[in-house]
């Protein structure tokens, strides 16, 4: 095999591996971030956060309980992450991220923490079937990352 | 003869009057259940509760471009708040923005949004407003950059401001509850319309957004735009905002929007009937799209 083809096979590995994981949910993200700023991927991590949240909701609608396993799945994994994307000091002009986050830096990872305990849950409901518990158990991943919102995210304010 | 007839007599007017109390009551007890109601759709006041302080008796700051003003004491303490004032003299606050020494309010305080608000509603709302305890705290004085503020408010009442012709009820169903709601006791415009440089809403852009808004937010576009707006929303999912704080994804409202809807421990949009929730619903998918991005994509 030429030297050209083994490159452009191992770009296309190296490609997939970064992507993969990525693209295995069905929450398809938009863009790839910039791995290197934390600020633009955990915009993009709670974007897709989002976007897996609405599309667990409207399985639920549907009466797709068991549907929402890989939604919650996706969720727990992202909640994982979420510590790491706020180094100290990682703030902005623009950025939402209040300083509690650091102030308070284990009350925010309890915070994360809750959120990927509650996905779990969600992932397991759903598995087991059990209908009514699902709906439930999601109002719990919602209030989740509500309360980390509330007391860690500012509101978006006019840029200066 | 009439003896029969003078006891019946008597026998009614006992009976009314051991009875009457309890229908004065009742029936003020509707009328101020009523006004709680009403309180609620109006996002609980909340611009006069300060964070974590009493019901209604100011001091919550809103930062706007012309200053940081203080929501007023609005119990019914004697000195600082508005025991001493008669109905209409609230009423007049409410919906003409005139105090009983005929200061005028600023319109920080959405009082041409309020000026639409039916007579049956405001008597309501008065009612509840006298009912809530009576809390003694002084108010505090704005912070306003402009010179002779009070002139310049009393300027801007007279070159802006033009009362509506308020019913007497209000309308009960259909888009047109929808739109009372949302344009004069909700007051929705106030915050999601942008303002001109005086001051006043910039109609050409009506419910699309405000990029500088109190306390420097930015208010979401809600009209049925679809790229820039709230169009791709279903009406249950603008209900089930208004209701819980929850957007179609899932994230929740933050800053002024969140406290309209949690409003204070007497109400808020949360309170909101489902029917009601609905009108306002149908009546925002009802407005002209407009396009218009206000903060970030």
């Amino acid at each position: 095999m030429r030297r050209t083809s083994y490159f452009a096979v191992a770009l296309i590995a190296g490609g997939l591996g970064y992507l993969g994981p990525i693209l295995a949910h069905e929450g398809h993200p938009k863009h790839l971030p910039d791995g290197k700023d934390p600020i633009a991927f955990r915009a993009y991590l709670m974007e897709n956060i989002g976007d897996n949240a609405k599309e667990l909701n409207d399985k639920l609608k549907a009466g797709q309980f068991a549907a929402v396993k890989v939604n919650a799945q996706a969720i727990a994994l992202h909640a994982t992450r979420i510590p790491d994307l706020f180094p100290q000091g990682s703030t902005s002009e623009t950025s939402k991220a209040k300083e509690e986050i650091w102030q308070k830096w284990d009350e925010f990872v309890k915070s994360a923490e809750t959120l990927r305990s509650e996905a779990d849950q969600l992932a397991v409901t759903a598995a087991d079937g059990k209908t009514d518990a699902v709906g439930a158990q999601a109002k719990k991943v919602f209030g989740a990352c509500k309360g980390c919102h509330d007391g860690f995210r500012k509101p978006e304010k006019q840029e200066a | 003869m009439w003896y029969p007839v003078l006891f019946l007599l008597i026998m009614i007017v006992g009976m009314i009057a051991v009875g009457w109390p309890r229908l004065l009551w009742a029936a003020e007890s509707d009328l101020i259940a009523r006004g709680r109601y009403v309180f609620a759709l109006a996002g609980g006041c909340g611009c006069h509760t300060a964070k974590g302080e009493s019901v209604n008796a100011g001091g919550r700051p809103l930062k706007t471009p012309y200053g940081t003003f203080y929501g007023t004491n609005i119990t019914p303490d004697p000195t600082y708040g508005i025991g001493q004032w008669t109905d209409r003299q609230i009423g007049d606050s409410i919906r003409l923005g005139v105090r009983p020494d005929g200061s005028i309010v600023s319109p920080v305080m959405p009082y041409p949004a309020f000026s639409g608000m039916s007579d049956e509603d405001v008597t309501a709302l008065v009612a509840y407003l006298r009912s809530v305890p009576a809390v003694t705290r002084a108010n505090q004085p704005h912070e306003i950059s402009l010179p002779f503020s009070g002139v310049a408010m009393r300027v801007w009442r007279w070159l802006f401001f033009e009362p509506i012709a308020a019913p007497a009820r209000a309308p009960t169903e259909g888009i047109e509850r929808g739109r009372y709601i949302s344009g004069h006791v909700a007051h929705c415009q106030e915050c999601h319309t942008p303002r001109t440089r005086f001051g006043t809403l910039d109609l050409s852009l009506h419910l699309a957004g405000n990029p500088a808004g109190i306390d420097d937010e930015v208010t979401p576009n809600i009209t049925p735009e679809v790229k820039t707006g709230i169009g791709e929303w279903s009406e249950d999912e603008i209900v089930s905002l208004l209701q819980t704080g929850f957007l179609p994804n899932f994230d929740n409202v933050q800053g002024l929007m969140a406290l309209v809807i949690e409003g204070i421990p007497e109400g808020g949009y949360k309170d909101m009937t489902k029917d009601d929730a609905l009108a306002v619903a149908r009546y925002l998918k009802s407005v002209p799209p407009i396009e218009h991005r206000v903060g970030k994509e």
